[in-house]
């Protein structure tokens, strides 16, 4: 068993400053997650902090420590998700968006835009399996099991979203 | 495919606010005003102020200054007229409506009373996981929790008692437990060393110091006694529904000085 596992463990069992090892460790990663979701301090802090707290009250239900950080991003994603919903703040580019920016006869756009505002962009299903195929590494596999969808699903948003990363971007962040 | 490392490092160049992170409770111009048949009282005006995980607040005041007004806004007891109040990202705003109040409650506030609040049919054991019953959390855990509650607060021996069989402390550590079994955010204690006698609040207040620093609990405590206030972080004085001054423990002797004097000029309304 890891160091890792065996506060997960404790942290279960009621020892809070367990808990708040582990959080230390995920917190910068966590806060970025929620942060290209709503591209705001101020909410970024709102989706950490309901996170954490969700995660405290419910760390009981966490059956194998080795998920610990799976499965606190997991909650993460249905919080921001939640929290986005309420407000009625996403705002899609598809694709089909881009072309219609891309239109020959409108004036090029000069500069490029920048990744972080493009994946902010991004419809919620391809920024979430984006965030968590390339910046946290999980595999095709683990992000089925975290959302609960098939794998066939999740490659096809991966490669849907890298698409609209690459055209966005004009080969910045993305092979062709 | 991503280009080597670049994605990771664009979104990595985010900055953390890290001190902001560690906010618990936000208050943002909140006010109250109750609207009689004659008049309008402001029981709470423009308070503003933040608390951050493990800092214990004090908050002193007189009569009528608009203490126990707050918690019930903490609380969600009642609502506020207008501002905003976020507890652990949550706006507070949004709870104001049962069943929802009674959930936020449940789910995010620890209180201990004066007067202990315990159960009188229940045992120690059972007082304490009330809370956890309550949240639907499975027996096995329960009883994992509640264990380990009682054992951090040397409160064992106690288990099988009823609570008129403890003393005021005992029971007090008892509520203690009840309080934070569930991991709230934060725990409103309101006067909770009014029903004690000096060495019980001194055992009282180390507790509640113990667990601050050690599960990073936030605590907001009403008191009214300037000595309790000294184990606090900071402490702010009310008056006639304002914030009118504040003080920052220094560690040092001059503390309790200090807020004596502080408190003098709020009780002869000079603040």
């Amino acid at each position: 068993m890891t160091e890792k596992e065996e506060l997960v463990i404790k942290a279960r069992n009621g020892d809070n400053l367990a808990f708040q090892i582990l959080i230390e460790d995920e917190q910068d990663a966590l806060y970025r997650f929620a942060f290209i979701y709503v591209r705001n301090e101020t909410d970024a802090i709102d989706i950490y902090q309901q996170t954490v707290c969700k995660a405290l009250t419910s760390i009981h239900t966490l059956k194998e420590p080795a998920y610990f950080s799976s499965w606190l991003t997991r909650i993460l994603i249905n919080v921001a998700i939640a929290f986005l919903n309420k407000r009625n703040k996403t705002v899609l580019i598809e694709q089909t968006d881009l072309e219609k920016i891309e239109d020959p006869n409108q004036p090029k756009v000069e500069e490029q835009m920048d990744l972080l505002q493009v994946l902010g962009e991004l419809d919620d299903k391809y920024k979430t399996v984006l965030l968590l195929r390339y910046y946290q590494d999980y595999q095709v596999k683990q992000i089925a099991e975290m959302l609960n969808c098939p794998e066939g699903t999740v490659k096809t948003n991966i490669r849907r979203g890298l698409k609209v990363l690459k055209n966005a971007l004009k080969g910045a962040y993305v092979y062709d | 495919m991503i280009k080597n490392n670049s994605f990771k490092e664009k979104i990595n160049e985010i900055p953390v606010p890290r001190e902001k992170l560690k906010e618990v409770l936000r208050i943002e111009a909140l006010s109250k005003v109750y609207h009689q048949k004659t008049h309008d009282v402001t029981a709470l005006k423009n308070i503003n102020c933040t608390i951050h995980k493990g800092e214990m607040v004090a908050i002193m005041g007189t009569s009528g200054s608009g203490k126990s007004t707050l918690l019930n806004m903490i609380s969600a007891i009642d609502e506020p007229t207008n501002g905003q109040l976020y507890l652990s990202g949550k706006r507070a705003k949004d709870i104001y409506k049962e069943p929802y109040a009674s959930t936020y409650r449940k789910e995010n506030i620890g209180f201990i009373f004066q007067s202990f609040q315990l159960l009188k049919d229940l045992s120690v054991e059972d007082n304490i996981a009330l809370p956890l019953i309550l949240n639907d959390v499975p027996q096995a855990e329960i009883a994992k929790k509640v264990k380990w509650m009682m054992e951090k607060l040397g409160i064992s021996d106690w288990r099988e008692h009823r609570p008129i069989e403890l003393s005021g402390g005992q029971q007090q550590r008892v509520a203690i437990a009840r309080a934070i079994i569930t991991n709230p955010p934060i725990l409103l204690a309101d006067e909770p060393t009014g029903a004690l006698d000096f060495n019980t609040t001194k055992e009282i207040m180390q507790l509640l110091v113990r667990l601050k620093e050690e599960k990073d609990q936030s605590i907001l405590l009403v008191t009214h006694d300037p000595y309790v206030a000294t184990y606090a972080n900071r402490i702010l004085f009310f008056h006639d529904g304002e914030i009118v001054d504040e003080y920052i423990m220094t560690q040092t002797d001059s503390d309790l000085d200090q807020i004596l004097a502080k408190f003098k000029l709020i009780t002869r309304g000079e603040a």
